[in-house]
C-alpha cells in the first residue's frame, strides 16, 4: 500500500530529515540512558548476572531445559505450518494463519509483556532453561519478527495467489479501476463517514487513548502557521466488516479491506489539509496485570482490572511496511515504545479478518467433522441417569455430541426427583444452554450452585454477566477462591431415588463450552459411584468454603495431592523399570513446563521407562539426549481440531492406570488451580482411552515429532498408509454406531 | 411436587473444639452410608479451655458455617436433624448467649449435651463397633475417650459397666496447660506427665492394674495415632502395640512442637495435640498390663445418626444404658456397703408396682430407670451418716456420675430416696419446695411408689416371696404371699399409703396371702 504524500520544499525534506535524525537520536539517548539507568539502579544485579551467565555458559548450552516463550513461538509456528501444508484446504489455511495471529496478539499482552516487566524491574533470574530476561528478550523479538515476516509471506506469496485463482481478490487502493473507486468512496461516505471521529493531536489535544488491539490510521498533516506538521489518528470502526466486497466483475470477486477505503476517503474527514501520508497501525496492550484476590468483594475487583487492563503499557506496534519515517517517529515517540518491538509488516495488520474472510466461500474447507448423537456409550439408552446407574459412560468430543452434557444438565433440571445440582464453570459460551440449564433448575426450586471462575482471562466480562445472571435466577453463586484458579471440570447432580439419594457426576478435560466443544478435542466421563459422589461433594464443600479440603479416595485434586499424585506415580514406574517390569507412560497435555515434572521424567528416561508425550503446545521438556531423554519421544498434533483433552497412562507394571484430567504440566496447573485428575476403572472404557492414545501416537499426518535441537518434523511416512487421528477417530464412532445400529436390527 | 418413596435421610451437626461438623447420612436396607461428611475448622476450644469464652469472631464465624450446613441440608431434602455440642459450649461461660445467637441466626436448636450423655453415646458406638468386628473383650476393660475438654474413663467388666467417670481433663486443654508449662522450663515432659498423674490420682481402680486385661482408647488424634504408627484399619479398629506408641511418644518427648512436626511431617498444631494426647496414652498405658491398646473410630455424629435413622436404635440405646447404668449402681451400692438383697427385693417390688400401674401414673422408661437406681443405691448415706442418711443419700446420688445417668435422673432418684415411711415430700422441704410444679409432680408420683416398695421390706429381711398388683375401678390391690409375719411391713405399708392416695386419689391395699410351701404365684 502506497501511503499518500504531497510533495515538500528542499527545507520541508530538511526540517523532516532533521526532525527525524533528532528522534532518532533522542530515541538512542533515550535507549543509553535506560540501560544506563538500569544498570545504575541495580548494579549488583546485573555484575552478578552476568558473572552468572559467563560461568553457565557451558551449562546453559546444554540445559536439557527450553524456554517456555520460545517453545509457544515454535507451537505458533506448527500451528503456521498446518495452514501451509499440502492438502490443507485454501480456506483452512486463511483460518490457520488467523489462528496464529490471534494466538499472537495473547503471547504479547500476557508473556511478551511478562518478560518486558522483568525486564522494567530488573528482575534478572535465570528460568530453567538459564535464560534471563534481558537474554530471553532479544530472542524473543528476533523470532516474533522471523515470525510475523513468515506469516506475511504466506500471505502474500501463497495465500493472495490461491484466492485469485478461485477468483477471490483482495485489491490495495492503487489496484482499483474507476468503478471501484466509486464504489469505494460511496461506500465510505454513506456507510463510514458517520462513525468516524477524527482525532488530531497537538498541544491542546492529547494523543487519544486506542483500545487494545484496535486498528487504526496514523494520518501526518500538512504544516500549518503554528506547528511543522501535524498528526491525527482515526480509528477503523469495529463494529464495521474488515472487508468490502466491490461489485463483481466478470466472475471475480474483488474485496477491499476497511482501512484502505478510509485512507481513500482521508480527504473528506480531513477537508482543507494537506494529507502527507497515512498509514494503518495497531497496538497491543499489556494485560498480565495483578488482581487483589484478598478484597472482599471480588466483583467489584475484576471489574476494576478489566478497566485497568484496557489502559495497560503498550508493548507492540504494528506498522505497515509502507508507513513513512515520519509517521512511524512520531507514533514510537508518543506511544513510548523502543524500536525492538516496532513490527513493520508487508500486509494487512491484524489477520484475524481472516476467519469471516474464510467463510466467503464454500467448499474449500475440511470436510467438517460431525459428531455422533448420542455417543456411542450413550445409544439406545432413554433414561440418561438409569444408563449412568447400569455402568460409567465415557464421551470423547467432538466426535461425540457435547449434547449429552447438555442433555444431563437439562434433564436434571427438569426432573422432579433432582434435589441439587452443582457445577463449575470457567469458560462458557455466550448464550451458554448450559447456564440457561441451570438457571430453570433454579427456577424449578432445585438448589443450585455454581462455582463462576471470575479470573479466567479474557473471559472476565462474559463470566460476570452470567454471573449476574444466575445469581438472579436463585442460584448460589460462587465466586471463586483467593489466590486459586477453579479450573477443574465437574458437575454433579444429587436425586432422590427409590433406594435412597444417588450423586450423578461428569467429569471433563474440557470446559462447558458448547461452542469450543465443537472444534476442541475433548473427553467426559459420567459416573454415580458412591467413592467419586463422596469426593466431588466434598470438592463443592470445599469450594464453596463449607468444609476443610477432604481425604479423596477416588479423585486426585491439585493443588494438595496433585503434584504428589504424579510424583509418586512417576517413581513407582521408575522403581519398577529397575525392577525389570513393565514401564510405560503415556501423557497427552497441552502444555509441559513444570521443571520438576520435566526432571522426574528425565529421572524416568535415564531408568528404562519408555515415556510417550503428547504435547500440544509449549514443552520445555528437550526429548532424545543423549543420557538424559533418550527414552522420551515428543509429538506435537497440530490439525482440524484443537487438541484439549488431558490423558495420563501409567503402565503399572502391567495392570495399566488410566487417568483423564483438567490438568496441564505447568507450575499453575499443580500448584496454583484447583484441578482434578479422575481414573478410568471400567475396563472397556479404559481399553477405549488406551486405544485414543495409540491412535494419537500412530498419526503421520498431523503430528510433528519434537528432535532434540528442539525443532519440529512431520512423520516421513515412507509410503504407509495416512492416519490422520481427528478423521480416524471421526471414523471410528460412526463404525461404532453402525455396528449398533445393525446389531438392533 | 410429586415424590418417589425414599429412605431415610438425616442430618447431624455437631459443633467440637476444634471444628463444627456435620453429618449427613442415609440408609439402604437397613445400613447407614454417609452423603456428607463435613469439617469447618474453630478455635472454640482453644478460646474456651484459655478464656472461658467464645468470642464473638468465632460466634459469627460458627454462624457462617452453620449457615453452608444448613444450605447443605436443604439441598438434602432433609427434615431431620439434631445439633449437638459438647464440652466446647459446655465449658464456656457465655454458652446460653452462644446458644440463643445460633438460633437467631440460623434457627438451629442446639443442644448442649451432658458429659455423661456425650460419653455413654460415644462408648455405645464402641460397643457396637467392637460387636460388630466380632471382638469380645473378656475380664476388665478400660475403655477411655479423649475428648477435646474431658477426658472419658469408663471400666467394663466383661459386657457390663461398672464404673465410669469424666475428668476435666481433655487433649485441648492439656495442650493448653502443657504449651504454657513448655514456655516455661526445657523439662515440661516430666511436669506434663506429673500434672496428668494427679489428675487420674482420684482414680484408685487405675492403681489396680494387674485386674485390667484391655485398654480401648477413643476420640482425639486418633487416626493420626494409626498413621503414625503404620497401623492399618480393620472394620473401623486400629490394634496398635504398646510398644508402637511409646515409640512414637519418645520422638515427641522433649522436643519442642516445630522439631516434632519436622520429624513426622506434620502441621506444628498437630504434633502439640499429639503430644498431649500421646502422654494421656502413655499414662493410662502404665496403669494397665496390655500388649496393645485398642483404637476404635466411634464419632458422636455416628452414634445419633444411628439412633435416628435405624429402627429400633433407639429402644436399643435405651436398654443398653438401662442394663449399664444399673451394673455401675450396684457396682457403687457395694462400695457404699448397701444391702444388696434389700436393694434387689426393693428394685423388684417397685418395678412390679411401676409396670402395673402404668395407666395410673402415666410414666415411661426414664423414669422407671430412676425407680430402679434409687432402689439399688437409696441406703448410700448410711455410710457417711446413719443419723442423717436420707439427706446424706439425698446429696451422694446426685452428685454421682453413673455410667449413662443423666443429671436430671440422678437428681430426681436423690429426691425419691430422700424420704422413708416416715417423711414425705412436702413443701416444708427446701429442696422440694424448690422444684417447679411439674418437676414436684414426678418426684411425688416416683416417691409414693417407691416408698410403698420400700415399706414392704422395712425390715429388711425379705420376708415377701412374691408380690402382685392389681389396679382396677379406682383401687389398687397389692398381693403379697409370704410365710412370716408381716406386721412390721403391714404398719409401714399403712404410713406410706396415705401419700400414695394424695398422689393417686386412690388407697392402695396390701392384703397378705400365706405362702404354705410356695404355692403361691408371682414372683418379687
Amino acid at each position: 500500500m502506497k501511503s499518500t504524500k504531497g510533495s515538500k520544499t528542499g527545507k520541508e525534506k530538511d526540517t523532516v530529515k532533521e526532525k527525524t535524525k533528532t528522534a532518532e537520536k533522542t530515541k538512542t539517548a533515550d535507549k543509553k540512558t535506560a540501560k544506563s539507568t538500569a544498570k545504575k539502579s541495580a548494579p549488583k544485579a546485573t555484575t552478578e548476572a552476568a558473572t552468572k551467565r559467563e560461568k553457565n555458559e557451558g551449562e546453559k548450552k546444554s540445559s536439557p531445559y527450553y524456554n517456555r516463550e520460545l517453545s509457544w513461538l515454535d507451537f505458533n509456528m506448527r500451528v503456521l505450518e498446518a495452514g501451509m501444508r499440502d492438502g490443507t484446504p485454501l480456506m483452512e489455511r486463511l483460518r490457520f494463519l488467523a489462528i496464529t495471529g490471534s494466538n499472537l496478539d495473547e503471547f504479547f499482552m500476557v508473556r511478551f509483556a511478562g518478560v518486558l516487566d522483568n525486564l522494567r524491574e530488573n528482575f534478572f533470574k535465570p528460568d530453567a532453561s538459564g535464560l534471563s530476561a534481558d537474554e530471553l528478550f532479544p530472542l524473543l523479538a528476533k523470532k516474533t519478527k522471523d515470525f510475523m515476516a513468515r506469516q506475511y509471506s504466506f500471505y502474500n506469496d501463497k495465500l493472495l495467489p490461491m484466492l485469485q485463482k478461485e477468483n477471490l481478490t483482495i485489491k490495495s487502493p492503487e489496484e482499483l479501476d474507476g468503478s471501484q473507486r466509486s464504489f469505494a468512496a460511496d461506500y465510505f461516505k454513506k456507510v463510514m463517514f458517520p462513525v468516524l471521529t477524527p482525532l488530531a493531536v497537538d498541544r491542546s489535544r492529547p494523543f487519544p487513548f486506542l483500545a487494545n488491539r484496535s486498528l487504526n490510521i496514523a494520518v501526518c498533516l500538512a504544516a500549518d502557521k503554528e506547528e511543522d506538521e501535524r498528526f491525527a489518528v482515526v480509528q477503523v470502526p469495529s463494529i464495521l466488516p474488515r472487508f468490502v466486497e466491490m461489485p463483481q466483475k466478470g466472475g471475480e470477486r474483488i474485496f477491499v479491506l476497511a482501512e484502505d477505503i478510509i485512507i481513500l476517503g482521508l480527504s473528506q474527514l480531513f477537508v482543507g489539509q494537506e494529507i502527507i501520508s497515512a498509514a494503518p497501525f495497531r497496538i497491543t496492550r499489556d494485560s498480565d496485570l495483578d488482581i487483589d484476590e484478598g478484597t472482599e468483594n471480588l466483583m467489584v475487583e475484576i471489574e476494576e482490572y478489566i478497566r485497568r487492563r484496557k489502559r495497560g503499557r503498550p508493548v507492540r506496534l504494528e506498522l505497515s511496511a509502507k508507513c513513512d519515517a515520519a509517521l512511524r517517529d512520531f507514533l514510537t515517540e508518543i506511544l513510548g515504545i523502543d524500536e525492538l518491538n516496532v513490527y513493520e509488516l508487508d500486509g494487512p495488520l491484524d489477520l484475524t479478518f481472516l476467519f469471516k474472510f474464510a467463510a466467503v466461500k464454500n467448499g474449500l474447507s475440511f470436510e467438517p467433522i460431525v459428531p455422533i448423537d448420542p455417543p456411542l456409550d450413550f445409544w439406545g439408552t432413554e433414561d440418561i441417569f438409569a444408563a449412568i446407574r447400569e455402568r460409567d459412560r465415557l464421551v470423547h468430543h467432538p466426535y461425540e455430541s457435547f449434547g449429552i452434557v447438555m442433555n444431563f444438565i437439562k434433564t436434571a433440571a427438569e426432573d422432579e426427583n433432582v434435589l441439587a445440582i452443582k457445577q463449575t464453570l470457567y469458560r462458557v459460551s455466550g448464550n451458554s444452554p448450559i447456564v440457561a440449564a441451570l438457571i430453570r433448575a433454579a427456577e424449578l426450586g432445585k438448589q443450585v450452585t455454581v462455582l463462576v471462575e471470575l479470573k479466567a482471562r479474557f473471559d472476565e466480562e462474559n463470566n460476570i454477566v452470567w454471573a449476574k445472571k444466575l445469581e438472579k435466577a436463585g442460584c448460589h453463586v460462587v465466586y471463586g477462591l483467593s489466590g486459586l484458579k477453579i479450573h477443574c471440570k465437574i458437575a454433579m447432580v444429587v436425586r432422590r431415588e427409590e433406594d435412597g439419594i444417588r450423586r450423578y457426576i461428569h467429569l471433563g478435560t474440557g470446559n462447558y463450552n458448547d461452542s469450543t466443544a465443537r472444534i476442541y478435542t475433548d473427553m467426559g466421563l459420567f459416573t454415580c459411584r458412591e467413592p467419586v459422589g463422596i469426593d466431588a461433594a466434598g470438592l463443592f464443600n470445599m469450594l464453596t468454603g463449607y468444609s476443610n479440603p477432604p481425604e479423596f479416595n477416588r479423585l486426585v485434586a491439585a493443588p494438595r495431592d496433585m503434584r504428589r499424585f504424579f510424583e509418586e506415580t512417576i517413581k513407582s514406574e521408575i522403581n519398577n523399570a529397575r525392577a525389570g517390569l513393565k514401564a510405560k507412560i503415556i501423557v497427552k497435555i497441552n502444555s509441559l513446563v513444570d521443571s520438576d515434572m520435566i526432571k522426574l521424567l528425565y529421572d524416568a528416561s535415564a531408568a528404562g521407562v519408555k515415556i510417550n508425550l503428547i504435547v500440544r503446545g509449549i514443552c520445555c521438556l528437550i526429548p532424545s539426549l543423549a543420557e538424559i531423554s533418550e527414552n522420551i519421544k515428543v509429538v506435537s498434533i497440530v490439525g482440524q481440531l484443537l487438541e484439549h483433552s488431558r490423558i495420563f497412562y501409567f503402565e503399572n507394571g502391567g495392570n495399566p492406570k488410566v487417568y483423564l484430567g483438567s490438568a496441564d504440566w505447568m507450575p499453575r496447573n499443580l500448584d496454583r488451580r484447583v484441578e482434578l485428575v479422575f481414573p478410568v476403572d471400567e475396563d472397556s472404557l479404559k481399553e477405549r482411552v488406551i486405544n485414543i492414545l495409540n491412535i494419537l501416537l500412530a498419526d503421520n499426518v498431523n503430528a510433528q515429532t519434537m528432535q532434540s535441537d528442539k525443532s519440529y518434523l512431520y512423520a516421513n511416512r515412507r509410503g504407509k498408509p495416512p492416519v490422520n487421528s481427528h478423521r480416524e477417530f471421526s471414523r471410528l464412532v460412526r463404525e461404532g454406531l453402525k455396528m449398533k445400529e445393525t446389531l438392533l436390527q | 411436587m410429586a415424590q418417589k418413596k425414599t429412605a431415610d435421610i438425616a442430618a447431624v451437626i455437631h459443633i467440637g473444639g476444634n471444628a463444627a461438623r456435620l453429618r449427613i447420612s442415609q440408609v439402604k436396607k437397613g445400613k447407614i452410608f454417609d452423603l456428607e461428611k463435613l469439617e469447618y475448622p474453630l478455635m472454640i476450644g482453644h478460646e474456651v479451655f484459655s478464656n472461658k469464652k467464645i468470642s464473638f469472631s468465632t460466634i459469627h464465624e460458627l454462624n457462617k458455617a452453620l449457615a453452608g450446613f444448613m444450605q447443605l441440608i436443604g439441598e438434602y431434602g432433609v427434615e431431620e436433624y439434631r445439633a449437638v455440642a459438647a464440652s466446647a459450649l459446655r465449658d464456656a461461660q457465655n454458652r446460653i448467649l452462644v446458644v440463643d445467637q445460633l438460633k437467631v441466626q440460623n434457627g438451629i436448636d442446639v443442644e448442649v449435651l451432658e458429659n455423661s450423655v456425650e460419653k455413654t453415646l460415644i462408648y455405645y458406638k464402641i460397643s457396637r463397633t467392637l460387636d460388630e468386628a466380632g471382638i469380645l473383650l473378656p475380664g476388665r476393660t478400660l475403655y477411655t475417650f479423649v475428648g477435646s475438654g474431658t477426658l472419658g474413663l469408663a471400666l467394663a467388666e466383661g459386657q457390663n459397666m461398672v464404673y465410669a467417670q469424666n475428668l476435666p481433663m481433655g487433649a485441648l486443654k492439656y495442650n493448653e496447660i502443657i504449651t504454657d508449662i513448655k514456655r516455661n522450663t526445657e523439662e515440661f515432659s516430666q511436669i506434663a506427665e506429673e500434672y496428668l498423674q494427679a489428675v487420674l490420682k482420684s482414680q484408685n481402680f487405675l492403681n489396680d492394674s494387674e485386674h485390667i486385661h484391655n485398654l480401648v482408647i477413643s476420640g482425639s488424634s486418633l487416626e493420626l495415632v494409626a498413621r503414625l504408627t503404620d497401623t492399618a484399619e480393620e472394620n473401623g479398629i486400629y490394634r496398635v502395640p504398646r510398644k508402637k506408641i511409646v515409640a512414637l511418644y519418645d520422638k515427641l518427648k522433649d522436643a519442642n512442637s516445630y522439631a516434632a512436626a519436622a520429624k513426622l511431617n506434620i502441621s506444628e498444631n498437630a504434633a502439640s495435640l499429639l503430644y498431649a494426647v500421646l502422654t494421656i496414652y502413655t499414662e493410662l498405658m502404665r496403669r494397665v498390663d496390655v500388649t496393645e491398646v485398642i483404637l476404635p473410630r466411634a464419632a458422636l455424629t455416628e452414634s445419633i445418626m444411628e439412633q435416628m435413622l435405624i429402627s429400633g436404635a433407639k429402644k436399643t440405646y435405651r436398654e443398653y444404658i438401662r442394663q449399664n447404668a444399673l451394673s455401675c449402681a450396684r457396682k457403687m451400692a457395694v462400695v457404699y456397703e448397701c444391702n444388696e438383697a434389700h436393694g434387689e427385693f426393693v428394685l423388684n417390688a417397685v418395678v412390679t408396682i411401676f409396670d402395673k400401674l402404668k395407666k395410673l401414673h402415666g410414666l415411661g422408661a426414664n423414669e422407671r430407670l430412676v425407680l430402679e437406681l434409687a432402689a439399688i443405691l437409696h441406703e448410700c448415706g448410711n455410710v457417711v451418716s446413719a443419723r442423717n442418711h436420707l439427706a446424706a443419700a439425698f446429696d451422694m446420688l446426685r452428685r454421682s456420675e453413673i455410667y449413662g445417668v443423666t443429671f436430671k435422673q440422678r437428681l430426681l432418684a436423690a429426691y425419691v430416696v430422700k424420704y422413708d415411711e416416715f417423711s414425705a415430700p412436702n413443701v416444708g422441704d427446701a429442696d422440694y419446695a424448690a422444684l417447679t410444679d411439674k418437676e414436684r409432680t414426678l418426684v411425688s408420683k416416683l416417691a409414693a411408689m417407691f416408698r410403698l416398695a420400700k415399706a414392704l421390706d422395712v425390715s429388711g429381711r425379705q420376708k415377701i416371696n412374691s408380690l402382685a398388683v392389681q389396679y382396677k375401678e379406682n383401687s389398687v390391690l397389692i398381693t403379697a404371699s409370704t410365710a412370716e409375719g408381716v406386721f412390721f411391713e403391714e404398719w409401714a405399708f399403712k404410713d406410706c399409703a396415705a401419700f400414695f392416695k394424695l398422689v393417686f386419689g386412690v388407697a392402695p391395699i396390701l392384703r397378705i396371702k400365706r405362702d404354705i410351701q410356695g404355692l403361691s404365684g408371682g414372683t418379687v
